[in-house]
C-alpha cells in the first residue's frame, strides 16, 4: 500500500436543497480539475483537500449529491461514516432556508450521533437580493446549537474557514484531538452545552 | 416543363427527376456515392493533426477569425479562462448565451457566412496529435453546426452535438441555419445531402415544445420548398416526422393542431401529385438507373430516420404506444379502487410485480428526452423537464407506497412479510435491469421510520446486500460497474445522471477563453447521458396489478409515517412487545441489528 500523506481522514457531506451552491462550494474548495473523458465507470470523483491543522495533516473527502436532491434515496447509506456535515441554505431563497428544519432532521434520524454540524448561508454575496437575514440564519442555529456561517463561493468568502472550523470541531473530538481550541473564540455561534440533550434522540 | 439547373454534371444523374427531364442518354453511370470533392476536407477535418490547441489558418496566435462577431456570441460574462474558472458564473444558474446568440448570428454578414462554407476548419478547435480527449475541443457555433453535417467519419461527433447543440443554439435556429444551406447548396448534391440528413435528425429530435407555430411553419415552407426541388423523399419523410409530432401534440393543443393537419394536408395532395409525375417515368424502362439510385436514396434517408429514432428518448411510434398505455393505466386505477380494492401485494407473484412496475417506469423513461436532462442543472425548472420532472415523482412516490405498505401493518409479523416481499421483487427488479424501481424500494426499505423499527436477521443482511449498490463510496462505483456490466433493456437510476450533468455543468466553462463553444464539455454532457439510452421491455400488462398499484397515490404522508414509526416503537425506546407466535416465526430473534446509525 501507498505510504499515508495524511494523519486523519475526514469525510464530510454537504446537505441542502437544490441550487443553493454546495457544488460551487465544493469547487471553490477544493481544486477538482475535470479529465476530459467521462468514464460512466468512474463518474467523477474529486481531489480531496488535505489541510493541516495543529500540525496534523487532515485529508478532507467531501460528498455531495447536487442534482440528486429531488430523488429521495439519500438514506442511511450515505450519512454512514459521516463525520462532519455542511447544510447550506441561499439567503436570496427562503425556501431553502425553511427546508434546514426538514434537513436536519433528516441528519438526526440518518447520521452518526456525535456528527459535527455547521449550517452555511451561501451567495451572501447577493446582499440586493438577500431574503433571509443573517439574525435568522444566527438564531437557527443557535436554536439546534450548531455553528453558523455566512459565505459566498462565487466571491470565495469564508469557503475555506468553513472547512476548517468544521474539521477542527471533528479534530476536537478525534481521539488525541482534544486540546485546548483558541479559535474557539471567533465561532460565531458558540456551541451550547444542549448538545447532549439533542443527541439523545436516536439510540436502540 | 420546368428546367432543371445543375453545376456539378457528376450529381445530376443522382435526381432522377433531372434524369427523367432530360433526353439526354449520354449521361454518366450514376454512382451510388458520389465522390465527394470535399472527402479531403472532411479528413482534414475530423483527422487534424495540425497544430497543438490553436486555430488553424488563425490570423494570430491564439486569435479567433472572428473574434468580433463573436464578442456578441459570448455570454455577459468576459470569457472564462481556466485559471479563473471558478470566478465565472459558478453560481449563476440561469445564464443561457441563447439570445446573443441568435441575434448575433442572425446579423452575421455574408463574407463570413460560416454556416455556407464547405471548410470550417478554420473556426474549429481540434486536439493536437499526441493530446488525449476529444478530437473536436471547440469551435464557432455555426462551424460546429457544418461539422455536423459532415460527420460521417466522426459518429461521436455528430451524436454528441446532437444531443447538447441547445446549450448554445436553439433548435429553431438550427433549423433555420440548416435551412439556409440547404437552400444554398441547392445544386450541389453532396453539401445539400449531408445537410438534409442532419436536418431531418434534428427535426425528428425536436420535442413538442420546440414544435411551436414559426417553427413548424418555417419547416412546412422547407418542405415545398424539397418539393419544388425534387428530393420528394427528404420531403415526404419530414412531412412524416411533423404528421407524427402533430400526433403526439393531438392531446395538447387543439387549435395547433388543426393548423397542421391543414398545412400538411394541402402538402399531402401536392406530394401526390408530384409523386404520381415521378411514377409515370419511373415507369420508363430507359430510365432504370435512376430509379435505382432514388430507391437506395430512400432506403439511406429511411436509415437516417430509424437510426434517429434509435436515438431519441421519444421514438414516434413508440410514444403512441406509451401515451395510450398510460391512459389506460389511468383508467384502470380509477377502476380497480372500487372493484379490486382487496387485492394486495401478497397476492401477486414478485416477478409479475416487478414486470408491471417495469412496464410503468418504461413508459415514464421513455418520454424523457435528453433536452430536459441537460436543462435541468441549469434551469431545474419543471415546466421545461416536465417528463424528467414526473419520472422523478413516480419514483418518490413508489418509495413512499412501499414504505406506507409496512408501516400500515399492525403486527410485525406482517411488516416482515411485505418486507421479505419486496425484497423478493428487488430481486426481479435487479435481474430485470430496472434500477430506478430497484433504488425506490431499497430506499423505502432503508429509510429511517421503517429501519429503525428493526427486522429479522435474515431480512436485515438481505438489505444491506441490496444496499451495497447504492454506496456512495468512489462516487457510486458499485453502481456505476453494476450498470456498466448490464445489457439493454435498462433503466438507469436517472439521479445519478442528474448528479453528473450537474457537476460537469458547474465545473466547465461554456466557453472556451477565445469566446468559442467548449465542445469538450458538450462530449461530456453526452457521454453521461448515454446511460440513459434504453429498449423496450416487452412484458403483457396485468391490469389487475396495475390497478392494485393504484399509481403509487395511496402514501402515508412523511408525519404520518413517523407518527406510525414511533408508535410501534417509541422514540429512544424499545420496539412493542411483539406477540410471541411472531417471534417464534422469525427464524432467528434479532438481537436489534437495527438499522439506525
Amino acid at each position: 500500500m501507498a505510504k499515508k500523506t495524511y494523519d486523519l481522514l475526514f469525510k464530510l457531506l454537504l446537505i441542502g436543497d437544490s441550487g443553493v451552491g454546495k457544488t460551487c462550494i465544493l469547487f471553490r474548495f477544493s481544486d477538482n480539475h475535470f479529465t476530459t473523458t467521462f468514464i460512466s465507470t468512474i463518474g467523477i470523483d474529486f481531489k480531496i483537500k488535505t489541510v493541516e491543522l495543529r500540525g496534523k495533516k487532515i485529508k478532507l473527502q467531501i460528498w455531495d449529491t447536487a442534482g440528486q436532491e429531488r430523488f429521495h434515496t439519500i438514506t442511511t447509506s450515505y450519512y454512514r461514516g459521516a463525520m462532519g456535515i455542511m447544510l447550506v441554505y441561499d439567503i436570496t431563497n427562503e425556501k431553502t432556508f425553511d427546508d434546514i428544519v426538514k434537513w436536519l432532521r433528516n441528519i438526526d434520524e440518518h447520521a452518526n450521533e456525535d456528527v459535527e454540524k455547521m449550517i452555511l448561508g451561501n451567495k451572501c454575496d447577493m446582499e440586493e437580493k438577500r431574503a433571509v437575514s443573517r439574525e435568522r440564519g444566527e438564531a437557527i442555529a443557535r436554536e439546534h446549537g450548531i455553528r453558523f456561517m455566512e459565505t459566498s463561493a462565487k466571491a470565495n468568502v469564508n469557503i475555506e474557514r468553513a472547512f476548517n472550523e468544521l474539521a477542527e470541531a471533528i479534530l476536537d473530538k478525534t481521539a488525541g484531538g482534544r486540546e485546548p481550541d483558541a479559535d474557539h473564540a471567533r465561532i460565531a455561534v458558540e456551541r451550547r452545552p444542549s448538545r447532549a440533550q439533542h443527541q439523545r434522540a436516536c439510540c436502540t | 416543363m420546368r428546367v432543371y439547373h445543375c453545376n456539378s454534371s457528376s450529381y445530376a444523374v443522382v435526381d432522377p427527376l433531372i434524369q427523367l427531364n432530360s433526353t439526354s442518354e449520354s449521361l454518366p453511370p450514376p454512382s451510388p456515392r458520389p465522390s465527394s470533392h470535399n472527402s479531403a476536407t472532411d479528413d482534414s477535418l475530423i483527422n487534424n493533426t495540425h497544430s497543438d490547441d490553436v486555430f488553424i489558418n488563425s490570423a494570430g496566435p491564439g486569435k479567433f477569425p472572428l473574434e468580433d462577431e463573436l464578442e456578441m456570441l459570448v455570454q455577459p460574462r468576459p470569457s472564462p479562462v481556466p485559471s479563473q474558472r471558478s470566478d465565472n458564473g459558478l453560481e449563476s444558474t440561469a445564464e443561457t448565451a441563447e439570445s446573443n446568440t441568435e441575434s448575433a448570428l442572425a446579423d452575421s454578414a455574408a463574407a463570413d457566412d460560416i454556416i455556407l462554407k464547405t471548410d470550417v476548419s478554420a473556426w474549429l478547435l481540434l486536439k493536437g496529435p499526441n493530446k488525449d480527449g476529444p478530437d473536436v475541443r471547440g469551435g464557432h457555433p455555426e462551424a460546429l453546426i457544418v461539422l455536423a453535417t459532415k460527420a460521417t467519419k466522426d459518429f461521436a461527433y455528430q451524436e454528441a452535438f446532437l444531443a447538447t447543440y441547445r446549450t448554445w443554439v436553439s433548435p429553431s435556429g438550427l433549423v433555420a441555419r440548416l435551412v439556409r444551406r440547404a437552400r444554398h447548396f441547392r445544386t450541389r448534391h453532396h453539401e445539400l445531402r449531408s445537410t438534409l440528413s442532419l436536418l431531418t435528425r434534428v427535426v425528428a429530435d425536436l420535442t413538442t415544445v420546440d414544435l411551436d407555430g414559426p417553427l413548424m411553419q418555417e419547416i412546412m415552407d422547407f418542405v415545398y420548398w424539397l418539393v419544388e426541388t425534387e428530393e420528394l423523399h427528404i420531403a415526404k419523410a419530414l412531412r412524416q416526422i411533423l404528421v407524427d409530432k402533430q400526433r403526439q401534440l393531438h392531446q395538447m393543443s387543439p387549435a395547433h393542431t388543426r393548423r397542421v393537419a391543414h398545412n400538411t394536408g394541402a402538402l399531402s395532395a401536392l406530394l401526390a401529385r408530384r409523386a404520381a409525375r415521378a411514377d409515370t417515368y419511373i415507369a420508363a424502362p430507359a430510365h432504370r438507373t435512376g430509379v435505382e439510385s432514388d430507391t437506395s436514396r430512400a432506403q439511406s434517408i429511411s436509415f437516417v430516420l430509424t437510426h434517429a429514432q434509435g436515438w431519441t428518448f421519444l421514438p414516434s411510434s413508440n410514444a403512441r404506444a406509451s401515451n395510450r398505455a398510460w391512459e389506460g393505466y389511468g383508467y384502470a386505477a380509477m377502476g380497480g379502487t372500487v372493484c379490486l380494492r382487496r387485492d394486495t401485494l401478497l397476492d401477486f407473484k414478485s416477478s409479475e410485480l416487478a414486470e408491471q412496475m417495469t412496464l410503468l417506469d418504461a413508459a415514464l423513461f421513455t418520454r424523457i428526452t435528453t433536452a430536459e436532462v441537460l436543462s435541468w442543472p441549469r434551469d431545474q425548472s419543471e415546466e421545461s423537464s416536465p417528463n424528467l420532472t414526473r419520472f422523478t415523482e413516480h419514483f418518490n412516490k413508489m418509495s413512499y407506497w412501499a414504505r406506507s405498505r409496512i408501516l400500515e401493518q399492525d403486527e410485525a409479523r406482517e411488516r416482515e412479510r411485505y418486507a421479505t416481499k419486496f425484497l423478493k421483487v428487488m430481486k426481479v427488479l435487479r435481474k430485470m435491469n430496472n434500477f430506478n424501481s430497484y433504488l425506490a424500494l431499497i430506499s423505502a426499505l432503508d429509510s429511517p421510520p421503517v429501519s429503525r423499527l428493526g427486522w429479522t436477521r435474515a431480512i436485515y443482511d438481505a438489505l444491506l446486500d441490496h444496499c451495497k449498490i447504492i454506496d456512495s463510496s468512489s462516487s457510486f462505483r458499485a453502481y456505476r460497474q453494476a450498470l456498466a456490466d448490464t445489457q439493454p433493456p435498462c433503466i438507469p437510476y436517472i439521479g445519478l445522471v442528474l448528479q453528473d450533468l450537474t457537476f460537469v455543468h458547474a465545473g466547465n466553462p461554456d466557453l472556451l477563453p477565445d469566446g468559442s463553444i467548449n465542445f469538450t464539455k458538450r462530449l461530456q454532457q453526452y457521454q453521461i447521458m448515454e446511460n440513459m439510452k434504453s429498449r423496450q421491455y416487452k412484458f403483457p400488462k396485468n391490469e389487475r396489478i396495475i390497478a392494485m398499484f393504484n399509481g403509487f397515490d395511496d402514501v402515508l404522508s412523511e408525519e404520518a409515517m413517523w407518527q406510525i414509526s414511533e408508535t410501534i416503537k417509541p422514540r429512544g425506546g424499545k420496539a412493542k412487545a411483539t406477540p410471541a407466535p411472531a417471534a417464534a416465526a422469525a427464524p432467528a430473534p434479532s438481537p436489534a441489528p437495527q438499522t439506525a446509525v
